[in-house]
């Protein structure tokens, strides 16, 4: 990946204010962001059109965020795509199903915005 | 399982005899066993005391033929029916009061302890040797009147026979019978209550947090000036939402915090290590924020406490509280010191739930206001009623002195403060060391 073009990234949270947070704190960091408000609608956004990552809320409605990552890493098209997985603080269970599911890191909620755009950097570099 | 079992002493050396005794207590096993597994239907008790009873007028009759059949005197034999009479009466007694009594195996108890002493070990015994004198050639007056026997050597048997039938009827049925039908109601009860507990406290803590973050998160974007810029009052404006909600958040952190530890939700983890390098840690931390905010800061730790029982979590958040506190109260200037030391009981001036010789003691102690005589025994208690004055003298300090003190509890230990107005405040946390086996 190169370091001059704009990376794009997919938010995926139920809840609108979360979504709102999330995508100023990307954008103000000069990523294009796209977002969803569930695991369905992320799943459409990503056929559309491949993001180099995904910010992705566990506990939603319908399609959960374990679920979404499971179609994607079973997708040879998506597999590749990071997904940093976004988690209450104390599910300590979360983590580990989501590291099986094959999630590439955590964020805990609150989001810190220093703490994301920390790991986004270094999740796009790699 | 016998409750009760047989003893060679018990032998009256008349055969008949003693094999319907056998019978009778064979029977009150029977009782015990239905007893302890605490399963008892009322069919099968009321046949069980059918069968005692009626094994009971059997015996009785016996005993009373061979008596006559024998030739033992008559006072004797008239004894022996006023006996006859007393055990059916606390037989149908106990039948009768079967349904008021709480504790059927001290009902049990009584009813053989009363049996034995008076007949197997009294009675018979006596008649038996009246039978033997008789057999020998005695006459039947001369015989009855020839009770010599001293008690004592009969009461040894009887003790012990009691004892064990105490034992494993009174506790073991108390406990087992009983827990497996109540226990077993309201171990569903508490469980059923606890999973309601848990789950509203989830979710008033989710409720309570998540738009409060939001508040938070935009708030930081408008004062970083990530949202376009701002006028110097926006900025302003905008730093006073992040801290009012700042503060607010640590409150609704304490306030769920304490609801958990007031359900029983939060669950020591203590590992043996040395603190000392965990109050570095902690130091190191403060000696920053002392720096900020224009106070003096010492630790002053024992050397080589060595290692201890140690659940970092609280030990963290228990400083946290106290360090906090005593930051906030000292006005600039002023001086907060950590002292640690490892102590004897003796020093201890809390109650503590569980004993040890030795506790790690942790002082923070300031040179701030102090605390006002009255307001002082007062600390720890949770949100006394209708006390302004405490909340509004003393802000923010309510909720975490409450959590000290369950924190320390929680850890085994306890609480104090001590303070001259004034003069500062000292807060001390005991926590056991050599945490006694039980």
């Amino acid at each position: 990946m190169e370091q001059t073009k704009q990376s794009t990234i997919l938010v995926v949270d139920d809840d609108e204010f979360n979504l709102k947070l999330l995508n100023k704190m990307l954008s103000i960091e000069g990523h294009a962001v796209r977002t969803a408000a569930s695991g369905d609608a992320a799943l459409t956004s990503v056929a559309e059109q491949l993001p180099d990552l995904i910010l992705l809320d566990v506990m939603m409605p319908g399609l959960d965020g374990f679920e979404v990552t499971r179609r994607l890493k079973a997708d040879a098209r998506t597999r590749s795509i990071p997904i940093i997985m976004v988690t209450a603080l104390e599910d300590q269970e979360s983590r580990r199903k989501g590291l099986e599911t094959g999630a590439a890191d955590f964020l805990t909620k609150p989001v810190n915005r220093a703490e994301l755009q920390m790991r986004v950097k270094s999740l796009l570099k790699r | 399982m016998k409750a009760f079992t047989w003893d060679q002493r018990f032998e009256t050396g008349l055969e008949m005899v003693d094999q319907q005794h056998r019978h009778l207590v064979d029977l009150v096993n029977v009782a015990g066993n239905i007893l302890l597994g605490g399963k008892a239907s009322e069919t099968e008790l009321q046949d069980l005391f059918g069968q005692l009873a009626d094994y009971a007028i059997y015996h009785f009759n016996e005993e009373e033929r061979l008596m006559v059949e024998i030739g033992v005197d008559p006072r004797h034999v008239d004894a022996h029916k006023i006996q006859h009479r007393e055990f059916l009466k606390q037989v149908t007694m106990m039948w009768n009061n079967r349904a008021l009594s709480k504790d059927p195996a001290a009902m049990l108890h009584g009813f053989l302890s009363s049996w034995l002493s008076m007949h197997i070990l009294g009675q018979d015994q006596e008649m038996a040797r009246n039978i033997a004198r008789i057999r020998a050639g005695e006459n039947p007056a001369a015989a009855c009147n020839a009770e010599a026997e001293t008690v004592d050597r009969r009461i040894d048997p009887l003790l012990e026979a009691l004892e064990r039938l105490y034992r494993l009827l009174s506790v073991q049925n108390r406990e087992l019978a009983d827990a497996n039908t109540t226990l077993q109601q309201a171990k569903l009860e508490v469980e059923q209550a606890s999973r309601g507990k848990d789950e509203f406290l989830a979710a008033i803590s989710h409720e309570l947090k998540t738009p409060l973050n939001h508040i938070l998160g935009f708030a930081d974007l408008l004062k970083e000036g990530l949202a376009g810029e701002l006028s110097a009052e926006q900025q302003s404006m905008a730093q006073d939402i992040f801290d009012a909600g700042s503060k607010q958040l640590a409150i609704v952190n304490a306030l769920i915090e304490l609801a958990k530890l007031q359900a029983g939700k939060v669950k020591l983890q203590a590992r043996p290590e040395d603190p000392t390098k965990l109050l570095k840690e902690i130091a190191t931390r403060y000696a920053a924020k002392a720096k900020a905010s224009g106070l003096a800061f010492a630790i002053d730790v024992q050397q080589g406490l060595g290692e201890m029982p140690l659940d970092r979590e609280v030990v963290t958040h228990l400083l946290d509280q106290l360090l906090g506190n005593a930051f906030k109260f000292t006005p600039s200037g002023g001086k907060v010191s950590l002292v640690v030391r490892r102590v004897p009981h003796t020093d201890v001036t809390a109650p503590v739930p569980s004993a040890a010789d030795e506790y790690l003691e942790l002082a923070v102690i300031d040179n701030g206001p102090g605390i006002a005589p009255e307001i002082l025994p007062r600390l720890f208690q949770p949100f006394v009623q209708g006390d302004g004055r405490l909340a509004r003298s003393h802000q923010g300090t309510g909720i975490g002195l409450v959590l000290v003190k369950l924190l320390a509890e929680l850890h085994g230990g306890g609480s104090a403060a001590h303070s001259e107005p004034g003069s500062g405040a000292k807060f001390l946390v005991w926590l056991p060391i050599d945490q006694q086996q039980p």
